[in-house]
């Protein structure tokens, strides 16, 4: 047994960062912080994307500077090292909670209404067990098997709501206050760095650093402008005083077309082919995570971690769940703030690493 | 207790049961006991035959169980009327008309005189014997294999050799059409029994120098007859040292079939899919190879196995090529929704009716409570029960031989349903999704494939009855990622899709054809298609 990275291709590794950017993007995102000043969700989901793109080519150039493949070895394996990967290992579990999240709730709320949310949990837990164990060849293959359904399914849904857009709906646009739209592009950081983190971790799987890059560039660029439609067609469904108050605002689209063409009873298919397409971009961070959190602490074997952060996962969102009052504080600071975490140590990196290549020069 | 009773008021003598105790096998039991058997037999066949003609007689008298065993014809003639020899074969494996015509008549015939014994073999070889496959051997194994298998021995006396000549005249079956794997457009020959028949319906397809048809054994005592065919400088070479690497791992005793080996030798044993494409169609076997891909033959068995397979290669069919382009689309369009119904209506079904009713219209809803008004039995068991009627009729129908395997067919699909219905027993619609299904499920081309279709759906459908819609995703992305992890012969199942290769290939379309050199580039082979 090892880490079951294996091999896969460009295709692959970038319909995998497509799928997570696209369900991070418009199901990990907290709709009461993106429509709090207004109609501009589409802009800051491609503001964010640009920015988790430039950062992304920046850790990509500093591992052609060290001749690694992937974050672990830009990371190294001191001990200070190791314990920088904990709070990155972290924030990738609570990437991965943030659609599961959202699915949950919007299952507990319209689907099964009697049911308690530990009942839905224990159908998650072994799909993202297994999935996390089985790797990353498995997970992008399965992200390329399942890409042109979710894409079918994402644009059909788009398009099934097409009669009900109304233009008026996009204002106000917050154009006046771009400082506004970019903190809040900064905030949606979250939804847009994991995919391209979780690439990143596995990047000893693509063929090279090349086919890692453009898959990044693929997936985040095809997933954020997927996600900036999704946003731009939501934004004419809904005005953001709706919106704001919708916990599920993608879903509501789905009824509302449901509820003026009722022979289109298709919303609670397509969300729940959603659900796979969340459960995949949880179980591409958790195995991140895992990959992760194994090269830092020297773990030749995927499967005790991949036990540990999938029932952690859950169990985590079990609690955030039912001691809501509590920890409500908690997850809005994670959702607004987690980009912190996830960004820090790269600058740190990025120093150290030209203070190093200083070093050598001047020693040579 | 009742035996007591029976025992009692019985007036024959009490039957005594017959019990095979570990004692009563020969040799002392111990746990190392099959280990020194086996050694023994090793030696026993090991090692070259005796010059003196009666210790070889002797020894193969022996190790065929002559006494009891009147198979084994033993002929003593004398070659030139001077050195005896022996004639040794199996009665009804040879032919005893070739043995006959020229083995013994050129022997009695042939002038050995100035010849010694010793070398009496190369000169009969060379001088008498009319037979064109002929090869002399010291090994007492080789000589017992060549018996067994339906060839002559000579062995003659003073000399240190044995001729082995091929005078396999058994009975076997003509080549006939195929039954299972039926075409409307395409060639209709199928396999036989007889390896050497079916090496030629191969190679009648495959007129190419660089065809391999290598024969081998299996491991294990039987020692049965497998071939493995495939163009050489086109395979993998890594994919061909495989399969022999897994072919030599092989050490049972049961008989052999492809079936059989493809379990002995395949990596996924728990996974319903197959890991082998087996056709009793040489044109589909010939395609296969003629792609890049190796065929296992084995004796006795009129079907090919064909590896590697992919998803894409098992819903394959042979019309799919010989119709024309537009048509062979919507074949295949049609066999691919066909498979996706048998698997995923019923479950999906039962989930809006069970779970989401209000995803089905009120006309839809009406319709199936008017006809589950009577029925007793809760909709997943319904259904559940159903489906396993659907298998039992379609299991016995294919194991009744001939017109009346349709027949139970029809009975089971017209009389059962009909009577289930009007005992209330199963509703109207749940039958419409049912037959539906099984429709589709006959649209898979083969066999093993739909074995597993029938037993997922039984699976996604307990998914669905338990909780609707979210059992369906959940149990559909298992199963995905189940099938993107596994591969046969070292290429993933779900290959030139995921992982895509350079020369994509289509799963529900045809495209154009055209002229092509090369095999398709998912199996590795070194002549590629540009």
């Amino acid at each position: 047994m090892n880490l079951r990275i294996g091999k896969f291709g460009r295709q692959e590794a970038a319909s995998a960062v497509l799928i997570a950017t696209f369900f991070g993007s418009c199901f990990g995102a907290d709709p009461r912080a993106l429509f709090e000043h207004g109609n501009a969700s589409y802009l800051i989901q491609i503001l964010a994307s640009i920015q988790a793109l430039l950062l992304f080519e920046a850790v990509v150039w500093a591992l052609r500077l060290r001749g690694g493949l992937d974050l672990a070895s830009l990371i190294g394996r001191s001990r200070v090292k190791a314990a920088l990967t904990v709070p990155l290992a972290l924030a990738l579990v609570f990437a991965a909670m943030q659609p599961l999240e959202r699915f949950l709730i919007t299952i507990t709320r319209y689907v099964f209404v009697d049911s308690k949310q530990v009942t839905v949990c224990m159908y998650l837990l072994p799909c993202l067990l297994l999935l996390t164990a089985l790797g990353a060849e498995t997970l992008m293959r399965t992200s390329r098997i399942l890409l042109p359904v979710l894409l079918i399914s994402i644009v059909g849904a788009l398009l099934l709501g097409v009669g009900q857009y109304r233009t008026y709906r996009i204002y106000p646009i917050p154009l006046k206050e771009p400082l506004r739209i970019f903190t809040a592009s900064g905030n949606f950081q979250f939804s847009t760095i994991p995919p391209l983190l979780a690439l990143l971790c596995v990047g000893e799987g693509t063929q090279d650093r090349m086919a890692m890059r453009s898959a990044g560039r693929i997936g985040a660029i095809g997933g954020g402008l997927l996600a900036a439609g999704a946003y731009f067609a939501l934004a004419q469904s809904f005005t953001y005083l709706r919106l704001r108050t919708m916990p599920t605002p993608f879903y509501d689209m789905l009824v509302a077309v449901r509820t003026v063409n009722p022979t289109l009873r298709v919303d609670r298919a397509i969300l729940f082919l959603w659900l796979t397409g969340g459960i995949l971009t949880a179980a591409f961070y958790l195995y991140a995570a895992c990959v992760l959190l194994c090269k830092a602490f020297g773990m030749r074997d995927i499967r005790p971690a991949a036990f540990c952060v999938s029932t952690i996962t859950v169990t985590l969102m079990l609690v955030l769940f039912y001691d809501s009052e509590t920890t409500d504080g908690l997850v809005r600071a994670v959702s607004r703030f987690g980009w912190i975490p996830l960004t820090a140590p790269f600058p740190f990196l990025l120093l150290k690493k030209k203070r190093r290549q200083r070093k050598c020069a001047a020693s040579v | 207790m009742m035996e007591a009773i029976r025992n009692l008021f019985r007036f024959d003598a009490p039957y005594a049961r017959f019990e095979l105790k570990e004692t009563e096998s020969p040799g002392t039991p111990s746990f190392f006991a099959h280990r020194k058997e086996k050694r023994a037999k090793l030696r026993r066949e090991s090692g070259t035959i005796a010059r003196h003609l009666e210790a070889n007689r002797e020894w193969l008298h022996t190790l065929f169980r002559g006494d009891v065993n009147p198979d084994l014809i033993l002929r003593r003639f004398l070659i030139g009327g001077s050195a005896p020899a022996i004639a040794a074969s199996l009665n009804g494996m040879a032919d005893q008309k070739q043995i006959a015509d020229f083995i013994l008549r050129p022997a009695f015939s042939l002038d050995v005189a100035g010849v010694s014994n010793a070398k009496i073999p190369a000169y009969f070889c060379a001088h008498a014997l009319a037979l064109y496959e002929t090869e002399r051997t010291e090994s007492r194994g080789k000589i017992a294999e060549a018996i067994a298998e339906g060839r002559t021995a000579i062995l003659i006396d003073g000399a240190k050799e044995a001729i082995l000549c091929d005078t396999r005249g058994f009975v076997s079956r003509p080549v006939g059409e195929a039954k299972n794997e039926t075409t409307i457009l395409g060639p209709r020959e199928a396999f036989t029994e007889n390896l050497r028949t079916n090496v030629t319906l191969l190679r009648r397809i495959v007129k190419r120098p660089d065809f391999v048809c290598r024969f081998r054994d299996s491991g294990g005592t039987n020692r049965t007859k497998l071939v493995i065919a495939y163009l050489d400088g086109t395979v993998n070479p890594v994919l061909l040292a495989e399969l022999e690497k897994r072919l030599d791992a092989i050490a049972t005793d049961t008989r052999l079939t492809v079936g059989r080996i493809e379990q002995l030798i395949e990596g996924f044993t728990f996974f319903p899919m197959p890991q082998m494409l087996k056709t009793e169609r040489p044109d589909r076997a010939a395609s296969a190879i003629l792609d890049g891909r190796i065929a296992l033959l084995c004796e006795g068995c009129p079907t090919a196995g064909v590896i590697p397979v992919t998803l894409g290669t098992l819903m394959e069919s042979g019309e799919d090529v010989d119709a024309r382009q537009p048509v062979g689309t919507i074949m295949r369009f049609i066999r691919m929704t066909g498979a996706l119904l048998s698997a995923y209506l019923p479950a999906y079904f039962l989930a809006l009716a069970q779970h989401h009713a209000g995803q089905l219209s009120s006309e839809i809803l009406e319709t199936v409570a008017a006809s589950r008004a009577m029925v007793f039995l809760p909709l997943p068991l319904e259904m559940i029960f159903l489906l396993l009627v659907f298998q039992l009729v379609r299991e016995a129908g294919l194991r009744v031989p001939g017109s009346i395997g349709h027949a139970i067919g029809i009975i089971g699909g017209l009389l059962l349903g009909q009577a289930a219905v009007s005992a209330n027993i199963v509703s109207t619609v749940v039958l419409i999704i049912v037959a539906l299904t099984g429709l589709g499920n006959f649209t898979i081309p083969d066999y093993s494939m739909q074995v597993a279709a029938a037993y997922y759906r039984i699976v996604l459908c307990v998914a669905a009855a338990m909780s609707g819609l979210l059992g369906i995703a959940v149990m559909g992305l298992i199963t995905t990622a189940i099938l993107c992890t596994m591969k046969s012969f070292g290429v993933p199942f779900l290959a030139p899709f995921a992982p895509v290769t350079k020369r994509g290939e289509r799963l529900f379309s045809r495209e154009k054809l055209k002229n092509r050199a090369g095999a398709s580039d998912w199996s590795n082979p070194l002549r590629r298609r540009a």
